[in-house]
């Protein structure tokens, strides 16, 4: 092993063995040892470089995303397993054009496949063009179980349509769905989705939500920790709720089936009552007892079209304006207006009109919270740190578990580098560390940060701990070698 | 000595290779749990090849990518890793989706790396820190030498997986890190000989 086996060390391209052997060449050469401890250097350098430009906008996979992929895919493969899903991210013309041909081409052999498989199932005399069109851009329904009693014949998860457009009530209202789609509704923070044939009455007031369900099945999520009651009535019994998830299913026959997916309910007959856990299932009969069971999987399936529906819903707390959408890609929908031309003026420097820019538009679509961090960014670049601070206050207030924890991060960063305030800097990356599910070059940067800020402090031991812990877990990545190096720094 | 090539891929191949096994038969769960291993990664190869992407453009990417898999996967090779696979997937889409978005973002692009090469201009009178001074070089490479040296420093990838990903030849890659790497040394080393005289004069 000589030099010239440098760059093929430096390419990883020396089978173990000879990489070893070359490492023994290396405590003996010093100008390839130098070269390689350069190297390090450099690759440290792109290592911070490319993470300081990705991770901060990274968002972590959160459970609700997965659900709602896998729920999408499902669609998609059942809609058309042979052909590949139209890209959603087409925004020009000719993308759009092509997107609604697909469409349109999906939606017929979507109808075909229904007319074709469905012929047994009675068709309503008219279905409104609500129906058609969900027809044409989700998925033909597949069978469903009429009650939680049967579990679905095939494979696929048993779930019926449900439109998109999710209403917001407020007052008492008579819900019905049609044969083929069923319906979600938000009651404050509260969703409740309706399956086809179904009816039910609401009750709102603001000290309980009271649902009449009258006939076919219901999912519901009710948020925890509200003071007022939810409840829902069936001629078989009553379901209370603390905070929970579940669902509820009244046979042709009478029959009333509970199952229950988070939290705990009560269901009470006319002469008893009994508890349900999550996992638990109960069904009600004739004789008005209460049989308890163990869920089944598959039933517990059904529940993923609550979650597509609760991950719109989370943003909206009880008092809050009903009607606000929440996520950029929800309202990039309806057309709202590009960033790019604020960023790009950021870019070139006009600070000034960039800020005004962005402060009226994030005035006119406060859930924009891209627009929110741009302004922080150029209020920060103007060197206006206490502005950019309130701004970034008021987003790790958001319920968006992304937005907050990117707000965060950028807050405690702040508060100790321009700020000079490491008591602040703690406040905000102590949560951060200990609460969320922030990235793993998040929590490195985090924990630095929050060492450092430790240090400034003069709580040494504690700093020198979160230190140690770096250079262990992170050990020979450039932000564990920097933990080393100020591990080094600290003793005398 | 610190260790190059410590990635632990081929502890991961086989869970790889049995989520996509899972996959090809229609278990949908699996792709939550590809999602969950490696929407991190996905992002990443968005953020890198088009990084003045909008937030929403981005979520939706990250969705398009992993549903093409459903019908993708039946042409992974399942003697390959799929880690380089998938991303080269993800960086194709992301391709696809800037020449559509057209010249208007690769103006901003442009714009962009004039910007970034001011921010990390020094100040008059400070000297400039090694790292700034490289990463100062850094930026100035050309786009697909940083992009071949992003990919085997950072994710670790091998010359032919990088080769499939940006569709280019094996032999290429190379030469692109190896010019590369050649003009970062040379940074350091101007550097350190401009510290050596600085130490010298007693500055």
């Amino acid at each position: 092993m000589d030099c010239n086996h440098l760059t093929l060390y430096l390419d990883r391209c020396l089978k173990e063995k000879d990489r070893e052997q070359f490492e023994v060449h290396l405590d003996h050469c010093v100008a390839c040892r130098n070269l390689v401890d350069g190297w390090h250097k450099v690759t440290g350098t792109i290592k911070l470089h490319d993470e300081r430009h990705t991770t901060p906008r990274i968002d972590s996979p959160s459970e609700d995303d997965i659900q709602r992929l896998i729920h999408q895919a499902a669609s998609t493969r059942t809609a058309a397993p042979e052909t590949e899903s139209p890209s959603p991210s087409q925004r020009n013309r000719y993308g759009l054009v092509s997107a609604a041909a697909a469409m349109l081409l999906l939606g017929i052999v979507a109808f075909i496949w229904w007319h074709t498989t469905d012929s047994e199932r009675s068709h309503r005399g008219v279905s409104s063009p609500n129906d058609t069109q969900i027809i044409a851009t989700t998925q033909p329904p597949p069978n469903f179980p009429t009650h939680a009693g049967q579990p679905a014949s095939e494979e696929t998860a048993p779930i019926p349509t449900f439109a998109n457009d999710t209403q917001t009530l407020v007052g008492n209202e008579t819900l019905q769905t049609a044969s083929r789609s069923g319906k979600c509704v938000y009651i404050a923070s509260d969703t409740v989705c309706l399956y086809p044939d179904s009816r039910a009455d609401t009750q709102i007031t603001p000290a309980a939500h009271h649902v009449q369900l009258k006939a076919g099945r219901a999912l519901f999520h009710v948020t925890p920790g509200q003071s007022r009651q939810f409840r829902v009535d069936t001629p078989r019994g009553t379901i209370t709720v603390v905070g929970t998830r579940f669902s509820v299913a009244l046979d042709p026959s009478g029959r009333l089936d509970v199952l229950v997916k988070k939290g705990t309910v009560r269901v009470e007959s006319e002469q008893h009552t009994a508890l349900l856990n999550a996992g638990d299932a109960a069904s009600v009969e004739g004789s008005n007892e209460i049989n308890t069971r163990n869920a089944t999987e598959r039933e517990l399936a059904m529940f993923v079209v609550l979650d597509s529906h609760i991950s719109s819903n989370r943003n909206i707390d009880a008092n809050s304006d009903l009607s606000t959408p929440n996520s950029r890609r929800e309202i990039a929908a309806s057309s709202l207006p590009s960033l790019d031309v604020w960023r790009q003026r950021m870019i070139q420097g006009d600070l000034d009109p960039a800020i005004d820019g962005l402060t009226r538009h994030w005035q006119k679509y406060p859930v924009d919270t891209d627009a929110a961090f741009l302004l922080a960014t150029c209020l920060k670049r103007k060197g206006l740190p206490k502005e950019t601070m309130a701004i970034y206050q008021k987003l790790t207030r958001n319920s968006r578990l992304s937005v907050s924890n990117r707000a965060a991060y950028l807050a405690g960063d702040l508060c100790l580098h321009q700020l000079h305030d490491p008591s602040c800097a703690l406040r905000y990356f102590t949560p951060f560390l200990e609460n969320s599910t922030p990235s793993a070059s998040h929590r490195a940067e985090a924990s630095y940060y929050k060492a450092e800020a430790l240090l400034q402090l003069g709580r040494k031991k504690e700093a020198e701990q979160i230190l140690q812990n770096m250079v262990q877990t992170y050990g020979r990545t450039a932000i564990g070698q920097r933990a080393n190096d100020l591990l080094h720094s600290m003793q005398p | 000595m610190v260790l190059l090539g410590s990635f632990a891929e081929t502890d991961n191949k086989t869970g790889d290779n049995a989520l996509v096994l899972r996959l090809r038969q229609g278990e949908m769960r699996a792709l939550g749990d590809l999602y969950a291993r490696y929407s991190t990664m996905v992002q990443k190869a968005i953020l890198r090849t088009m990084p003045y992407i909008a937030d929403a453009d981005k979520e939706e990417l990250v969705n398009d990518v992993f549903l093409s898999l459903l019908t993708l996967i039946k042409r992974f090779d399942l003697s390959r890793a799929f880690r380089p696979w998938l991303y080269g997937v993800a960086a194709k889409k992301t391709l696809n989706f800037k020449r559509k978005s057209g010249a208007r973002a690769q103006l901003l692009q442009q714009r962009n790396q004039e910007t970034e090469l001011r921010l990390v201009q020094p100040s008059v009178h400070e000297r400039m820190e090694q790292a700034q001074l490289l990463e100062r070089c850094l930026t100035q490479l050309p786009e697909g030498q940083k992009t071949v040296l992003i990919l085997h420093a950072v994710e670790g990838f091998t010359g032919e997986e990088i080769a499939e990903i940006l569709e280019i030849e094996v032999n290429t890659v190379w030469s692109r890190l190896h010019r590369a790497r050649n003009a970062l040394l040379q940074t350091l080393s101007n550097d350190d000989s401009e510290e050596q005289e600085r130490h010298d004069n007693g500055l």
